[in-house]
């Protein structure tokens, strides 16, 4: 039987403007949607018409209302790929379901009303603010509602310049492909629709298949990591539980724990609970060390001499839910690998007119190792917080 | 027909290893439940590879009484063999309850009752976003009031495996390190692991069990699957959904939402 590497994607845009729905309607006109799923959106529709959304939108609230609360995933298998959709909240206070739905998806479907007033307002910038933050390398613009606008080429290059002028100010460098849609008939979501004779290029499927088959593999680095997650106790021994984040673990690999800059060596490693050689990049292991040396939860095991890219200063990228108020330093922290470390000062290098997307220079509180995103994401991604709420995200340059 | 592919093994794998290490550092006291099923089994078996082979924590039961036969010999003896410790709560079944009610009030009010008299603050659960609509809108962490009430319209931010820390209020944390997987998944590891099965998921006299609740409420289906491998590829064409044989899921509009918010799995 065949196994398929996941191809992340989220819908992404301002409410009402048709992510739901048009995620919705590929479930259907893929055959990805189950009898059951299907029935219960049609036996609830609270009198009203049949919505693709309902098979996504489940919570009774949701469908009376046509909003989005909470993020779902739905996947569709189609010309070999299996593709993961996740589909989230567009409305502004629910940025942070956004983003939980978002962060770990390698391209997006951005979905904008030709309506005018009604597409490309500042909440659709601020999710694609969070697109060009997590790196995503491919954007599929649906231009939707294009039925409204009675199929207008016109329109739908006007929103396609807005967008493309706006990408530009973010320094976007990836794939950008417009593709105007009506998300409820389903025009040029799975084929080309003839309504829209002026327009050649792919229908959304394909331009998303088309992102996954680009998608090129990142730059990570082959140098031994591994993240300590916390220890439990054998029998008379104390195991160390990791998680190799990037290179190759071995029985009696040298290793530096930061911070501290302590040396050690691997004693003993085990995987899935048995004695073991080697782990690679991704595994969960459990590690004795040598002699006395105690990493906390959080602390990372460098091998090969290899030193942490930052400890106390910090280059990145950061996204600000809300900009108007920034953040400030003396009521910051950053969580990151369930660790929370607190911010001493937070200085802006680069803003943009407009965009929630800052580069930023962050003076931790204390040594805590990070590395660049793009090299070991796992090491160069963080939940930015004021005080107890979510403030924004950020990652490491 | 509905094609599901499916998922890489190793990825969700470490992905679930990592939650339950995770749930084991933030809380004092977690507890399991098991229901004897596939997923539920499953995830102690994960726990297995992620605590050297030792599930470190007690696994619970809610015993109604009137489980299938089969899942008590079958709990008795993964218990054994796996050295589990086990708490059985137990809840009385009222014969004027049925369906929704009785999910609602039995299973759910047994629970409570345990984790109050035990402690606990974190329970692990082996629900999958596949299952259900509402499931599908899930945490990894997922916080629960004093009442058990999930505030799914306010949930906590869970980014890059970063989880929500152990609620103030003394309340508890549900924790479900399967949430990615989804049926196939279950049975392709379930298969791959040559862990021990109940047998009233393989077909018998034409008819097997794809999703097991108590003798009231479920209910069995047709199938000729005698093997996991027959199991696998009859979910390859179905069109139907798992718990299809669930009773509770269906008695009334958004029955899942109302469990769910009164503290059901």
């Amino acid at each position: 039987m065949r196994t398929s590497k996941k191809y992340r994607v989220t819908l992404i845009g301002e409410k009402d403007n048709g992510k739901s729905t048009l995620l919705g309607k590929l479930l259907l006109l893929t055959g990805a949607a189950s009898k059951e799923r299907i029935d219960d959106a049609k036996g609830n529709m609270f009198g009203g018409r049949f919505e693709p959304a309902f098979l996504l939108d489940n919570f009774s609230e949701e469908r009376q209302n046509g909003l989005t609360l909470d993020s779902t995933k739905a996947s569709i298998f189609y010309k070999d790929r299996s593709l993961e959709f996740t589909d989230v909240p567009g409305h502004e206070e629910l940025i942070k379901n956004m983003l939980s739905g978002a962060s770990e998806s390698k391209a997006a479907v951005f979905v904008v009303s030709a309506n005018k007033g009604e597409g490309f307002t500042s909440q659709a910038k601020r999710h694609l603010d969070v697109a060009v933050l997590l790196e995503m390398k491919s954007i599929v613009v649906a231009v939707n509602k294009i039925d409204a606008v009675g199929y207008s080429q016109d329109r739908f290059n006007s929103i396609r310049k807005d967008i493309l002028n706006y990408l530009s100010r973010l320094d976007f460098e990836g794939k950008v492909t417009f593709i105007p849609v009506s998300a409820y008939d389903g025009d040029n979501l799975v084929e080309r629709s003839k309504r829209t004779p002026w327009y050649h290029g792919m229908a959304v499927l394909d331009a998303v298949v088309r992102a996954a088959e680009t998608e090129k593999p990142q730059r990570r680095s082959n140098r031994l990591r591994i993240l300590v997650q916390g220890e439990v106790q054998n029998e008379k021994h104390t195991l160390f539980l990791g998680r190799v984040c990037s290179g190759r673990a071995s029985q009696g690999s040298r290793l530096s724990v930061e911070p501290g800059h302590d040396d050690t060596k691997i004693a003993a490693l085990f995987v899935d609970g048995s004695k073991a050689e080697h782990a690679n990049s991704g595994k969960n292991i459990s590690l004795s060390l040598g002699r006395g040396v105690r990493p906390k939860k959080g602390s990372v095991l460098y091998g090969d001499r290899c030193k942490p890219h930052t400890l106390l200063v910090v280059k990145a990228k950061l996204f600000i839910i809300d900009n108007t108020g920034m953040v400030r330093p003396d009521n910051a922290s950053i969580k990151i690998n369930n660790t929370t470390v607190g911010v001493n000062d937070i200085s802006i290098v680069k803003s943009r007119v407009d965009c929630n997307i800052a580069d930023a220079q962050l003076t931790l509180d204390k040594e805590y190792p990070m590395e660049r995103f793009e090299t070991v994401p796992e090491l160069g991604r963080f939940l930015l917080y004021s005080g107890r709420s979510l403030a924004g995200i950020g990652v490491v340059q | 027909m509905i094609t599901v592919p499916l998922q890489d093994l190793g990825e969700l794998e470490e992905r679930s290893i990592s939650v339950l290490r995770e749930a084991k550092m933030q809380f004092k006291r977690i507890v399991a439940l098991w229901s004897m099923g596939k997923d539920s089994t499953a995830v102690l078996s994960l726990a297995r590879k992620a605590f050297m082979k030792k599930v470190p924590f007690p696994v619970m039961h809610i015993d109604n009484g009137i489980d299938f036969p089969e899942s008590y010999s079958f709990r008795d003896s993964l218990m054994e063999k796996w050295g589990l410790e086990l708490i059985v709560a137990e809840s009385k079944i009222k014969k004027e309850l049925s369906g929704f009610s009785c999910c609602g009030a039995n299973k759910t009010d047994a629970l409570k009752k345990v984790l109050n008299e035990y402690g606990f603050d974190a329970v692990i659960v082996s629900i999958r976003r596949d299952e259900h609509g509402i499931r599908a809108k899930e945490r990894f962490f997922s916080p629960r009031d004093k009442y058990f009430k999930w505030n799914y319209k306010n949930q906590p931010e869970e980014l890059w495996g970063n989880y929500t820390s152990p609620s103030e209020d003394k309340s508890h944390v549900r924790v479900h390190p399967i949430l990615e997987w989804n049926e196939i998944d279950v049975w392709n590891y379930t298969k791959k692991e040559k862990l021990p099965i109940n047998p009233l998921y393989l077909a018998k006299d034409g008819f097997r069990y794809r999703s097991l609740g108590c003798t009231h409420c479920t209910v069995a289906m047709p199938s000729n699957a005698r093997t996991i491998d027959g199991i696998m590829a009859e979910l390859k064409s179905t069109k139907s959904e798992e718990r299809g044989g669930r009773q509770q899921d269906k008695e009334k509009a958004y029955a899942m939402e109302k469990l769910r918010a009164l503290g059901y799995m």
